[in-house]
């Protein structure tokens, strides 16, 4: 072993250190108190006062996803956003308790390839810890989300993964209740089947955990909840924003986008096999609407061997799109 | 935007993480790669990098420290980058801290393999077994691979405090390999 070898090994030593050589001072180790943790916890008591006395607002499917998108926009929706939510926002209402534990379905939104499934949760007792998940089952390292848990009703669990790509997404838990959201996404595999209007889906959640961080996951309440979930009506406008190949590129590496499709809650896109780091070109992505807001494109895969999948900030009425502008300025105007 | 927030982006899937990232952390990450690669536009792509490695490791991962998580994970990256050989050629300061941790090794004729980490254990109960004070200019120079100004500016002390510093942690880290026998 050379000097090199013991410089490269340095880096593998415990976060910890990182972090200490990071934000701890030598003047604090010599009595000096940092405010940093009083203030934290300060900051901690503040948000805790404020909600104390205030109950678990149920809101109806078309505004708590009103809300959450506007937020998640950072700017008041267009008119057109808010109509489309008010038009395709489903209130669902199916409860089940397990173990004292009840999940309510409480409404539903989706297009052709994401969806959007708006859950509460209520306990026994306080939510506390940082982490609340049901139980994926996890399939592999790489894909842990909801593969086993929202299916074609009738479909066998091993055919689960048709509809993977989920996440969830909570509010502060208020007392006994918390929000839970979940986005399943395939925009990423043309191959993959789409969402279907009027066909039944089954939600299937197991053995809800909780743990703060650095713990272990504590199952707090074993068992399932099954849901049966039918989308009324489904968005599968889509518009080809690439009439031709074109070239994008972010610092040194590029690829040649063959097909960008919007879509009201997402954009799939097909380019040629990349580098693996091409997945910057698509970063920082917008589309623009015509009252001159903007809407984040997020990109949720990347798969080199030449598709990609995007989901919205916020869901948009194509009517309303002006262009989308990708992060090496490249313009591309609806059609 | 506050770490926790941050990771929970990551673990919904929302590109917006990496945004948040970048402007938490981005500069520190680029200061610290551009340290040991010497090279601006290197250092750029690889924080980017280090935004990718992050998003396909979290989650699962659930890291305590996300900084030092990130830190990691951009040293790693960039030690994996640099081109050694033109490193030399550069003179640059990965190049001069290197030839520093050389002589804390006990005896170099020896070539012997040492487990991962075992070595790891080795330097974490050496980290411990230095004062708080030594420990912290230690991780500055050869972790962060701070300059031995910057780690003065840093702590508010002399550089040559910082040096005599520096000078008695590699004797002590050159005993203590000897002592747990390691003869690298």
């Amino acid at each position: 072993m050379t000097g090199k070898d013991l410089f490269i090994a340095l880096g593998n030593i415990s976060p910890k250190y990182y972090d200490e050589a990071e934000n701890d001072t030598i003047a604090s180790s010599q009595g000096h108190k940092s405010l940093r943790r009083p203030l934290l916890i300060a900051a901690v008591i503040a948000v805790l006062l404020l909600l104390v006395g205030c109950g678990y607002v149920v809101l109806s499917g078309t505004e708590w996803f009103q809300s959450y998108f506007a937020q998640q926009k950072g700017q008041p929706l267009s008119q057109g956003q808010t109509d489309y939510i008010a038009q395709n926002a489903k209130e669902v209402g199916q409860s089940v308790t397990v173990n004292g534990y009840t999940v309510t379905v409480e409404s539903a939104i989706a297009d052709s390839r994401t969806a959007y499934i708006k859950l509460r949760l209520e306990g026994p007792r306080p939510f506390t810890k940082e982490w609340i998940l049901f139980n994926p089952r996890w399939t592999s390292d790489d894909h842990q989300y909801m593969e086993s848990a929202f299916y074609r009703k009738g479909s066998s669990p091993k055919e689960q993964s048709l509809y993977g790509g989920g996440s969830w997404v909570y509010d502060d838990p208020v007392g006994n209740t918390i929000s839970i959201l979940i986005r399943l996404d395939q925009s990423h595999d043309p191959a993959a089947p789409s969402f279907e209007a009027g066909i039944p889906y089954t939600l299937h959640l197991t053995d809800l955990t909780e743990n703060d961080w650095g713990e272990e996951r504590v199952v707090v309440a074993e068992g399932e909840w099954n849901f049966d979930i039918v989308f009324d009506q489904l968005r599968n406008e889509t518009v080809e924003l690439i009439p031709r190949p074109v070239t994008v590129s972010f610092n040194d590496v590029s690829l040649n986008l063959t097909s960008l499709k919007l879509r009201t809650m997402g954009v799939s896109a097909a380019f040629d096999a990349a580098d693996e780091r091409c997945w910057a070109c698509f970063a920082y992505a917008n589309v623009v609407l015509k009252d001159g807001t903007t809407v984040s494109i997020h990109p949720t895969d990347f798969d080199p061997s030449g598709s990609a999948g995007f989901s919205l900030d916020s869901p948009i009425d194509l009517a309303e799109v002006d262009y989308v502008e990708l992060r090496d300025g490249t313009r591309l105007p609806i059609p | 935007m506050e770490d926790a927030k941050i990771i929970a982006l990551f673990w919904e899937r929302n590109e917006q993480a990496v945004k948040e990232t970048d402007t938490a952390y981005g500069g520190k990450l680029y200061g610290l790669s551009n340290r040991i690669l010497n090279n601006r536009e290197d250092a750029e792509e690889n924080v980017s990098d280090t935004y990718m490695e992050t998003w396909k490791s979290i989650p699962p991962k659930q890291p305590t420290y996300f900084y030092a998580f990130l830190a990691s994970i951009c040293r790693n990256l960039s030690l994996n980058r640099l081109d050694w050989r033109m490193a030399a050629k550069r003179n640059a300061e990965v190049v001069a801290l290197t030839q520093e941790m050389e002589s804390c090794i006990p005896d170099r004729r020896q070539d012997s393999e040492i487990d991962r980490r075992e070595l790891r254990r080795v330097l974490e109960s050496f980290l411990e077994s230095l004062s708080k004070e030594s420990r912290l200019i230690f991780l500055r120079r050869y972790l962060y691979v701070d300059s031995v100004a910057e780690i003065a500016q840093r702590y508010g002390i002399s550089e040559s405090k910082v040096k005599t510093q520096l000078h008695r942690s590699r004797q002590k880290l050159h005993t203590y390999l000897e002592k747990e026998g390691i003869t690298v």
